[in-house]
């Protein structure tokens, strides 16, 4: 029984260092092909991403200077503030009063586009409201299939807000009541009423996969970022796509540009 | 006299089998698995240079002095250059282009959707690719959004 024992080996160095070899080979040859997929993905991703910067920078170009971050607004009666953008980063909002300086982020609510101020005392003051918003996806447009299911597959997955969605003929857009749809939170298809089936309609709204920030800063005349009204903004759009790095990109904004 | 010649024992036959068995089946089973992905990047690369190729022609058409026209259903636009109408349009699966009565179908692969709608002044052609998942045995779609900017 003790010899036995004795003559029991283990396994030699050399048989190991195959075995190593041979799994980190499969292994290696496994995760490349993983990860060219998703370079793939990626790639799609952010071709979109600079696609829809050239596409917002035209957008953002058309709204109005006053409407667009930072705006200058005056606290309302009920102690609220309307933010003329939807989609409001809440962590982005930083209200700046002339008297008090910076209102802390726990003296007020946000609700959609509404802030709501707690102390009363800034009734009817002019405060500075910097934020950030994210910005819908354009020009994605789909074909109600003609049978069952009639649903539409989305690019920018999953649904995080949808703004709305339009029928469109030739060039004329009409907006389809929401009644008319069924759209889930977090889903990557809608489901639209069948007298729609078999016609086009276009779908204004953001996802997750690809996500455009706009942000705004005033600009003095040496064009540094200053917290004090200027007749300057750079607006900011950042495009971020499941990549370590974002894409930004700038427009510059002048008051009295009509 | 002492035998000290003895062979493999059955134990060490059937381990030293099923190992064999597990690493040839490993690298079988991740041979099958890397060609299908290979084809798969093929397809999705083919699908969107098929894309980048409509929207080369149709800026190279609109280069020349052509005028756009959205068709009514959505499915087609048409360029008029000079009186010579080229249309783009979404039929029978795939994309054709149509010069003079004479067609050319534009995409390799099976189109479930083809859409040209005008959004904030930038023509936007929607195509959706399908394709079958060679390694989960489902359809997936690839959709790819280009845009032409008709005062080019």
């Amino acid at each position: 029984m003790i010899k036995i024992l004795i003559t029991n080996k283990g396994f030699t160095l050399i048989e190991v260092m195959i075995f190593v070899a041979l799994m980190a080979i499969l292994m290696f040859i496994g995760t490349g092909l993983h990860s060219s997929i998703q370079w793939l993905t990626r790639e799609n991703n952010y071709s979109n991403c600079i696609r829809e910067l050239h596409n917002q920078k035209k957008i953002i170009s058309h709204i109005p200077y006053d409407k667009l971050p930072p705006e200058v607004l005056t606290v309302q009666g009920d102690n609220e503030i309307k933010l003329s953008n939807s989609n409001i980063l809440p962590e982005s909002i930083i209200i700046m009063t002339q008297e008090k300086g910076n209102i802390d982020p726990s003296d007020f609510k946000v609700s959609e586009n509404i802030i709501t101020i707690k102390d009363k005392n800034y009734r009817g003051k002019k405060v500075l409201v910097k934020y950030g918003f994210l910005l819908a996806g354009s020009g994605e447009a789909s074909t109600v299939p003609d049978k069952e299911p009639y649903e539409i597959r989305l690019l920018n997955t999953p649904l995080k807000t949808l703004t709305k969605i339009e029928l469109v003929e030739g060039d004329n857009f009409t907006t389809i009541p929401s009644s008319l749809y069924e759209v889930k939170k977090g889903s990557k298809k809608i489901r639209i009423d069948k007298k729609y089936a078999g016609k086009v309609v276009h779908i204004t709204y953001t996802g997750g996969s690809m996500q455009y920030i706009c942000t705004g800063d005033f600009l003095n005349d040496k064009l540094n970022t200053v917290s004090e009204i200027t007749d300057m903004k750079l607006i900011k759009i950042q495009a971020s796509y499941g990549s370590r790095q974002n894409i930004e990109s700038g427009i510059l904004r002048i008051e009295n540009e009509k | 006299m002492k035998n000290k010649n003895s062979g493999f024992t059955l134990i060490e036959l059937i381990i030293t089998i099923g190992c064999v068995v597990i690493v040839l089946g490993g690298f079988y089973l991740l041979s099958v698995y890397s060609y299908r992905q290979f084809i798969k990047i093929h397809h999705l690369c083919q699908m969107k240079m098929d894309a980048a190729n409509i929207k080369a022609l149709i800026e190279s058409d609109i280069a020349r002095g052509g005028k756009v026209a959205i068709n009514s259903d959505n499915h087609g636009i048409t360029i008029n250059i000079n009186g010579k109408k080229k249309s783009y349009l979404y039929k029978n699966n795939t994309i054709i282009r149509t010069v003079d009565k004479t067609e050319g179908i534009l995409t390799k692969y099976y189109v479930c959707d083809g859409v040209w709608i005008i959004d904030n002044n930038i023509i936007s052609m929607n195509i959706e690719f399908s394709y079958k998942n060679l390694n989960t045995g489902e359809i997936n779609y690839l959709k790819i959004i280009k845009d032409i900017d008709p005062a080019r």
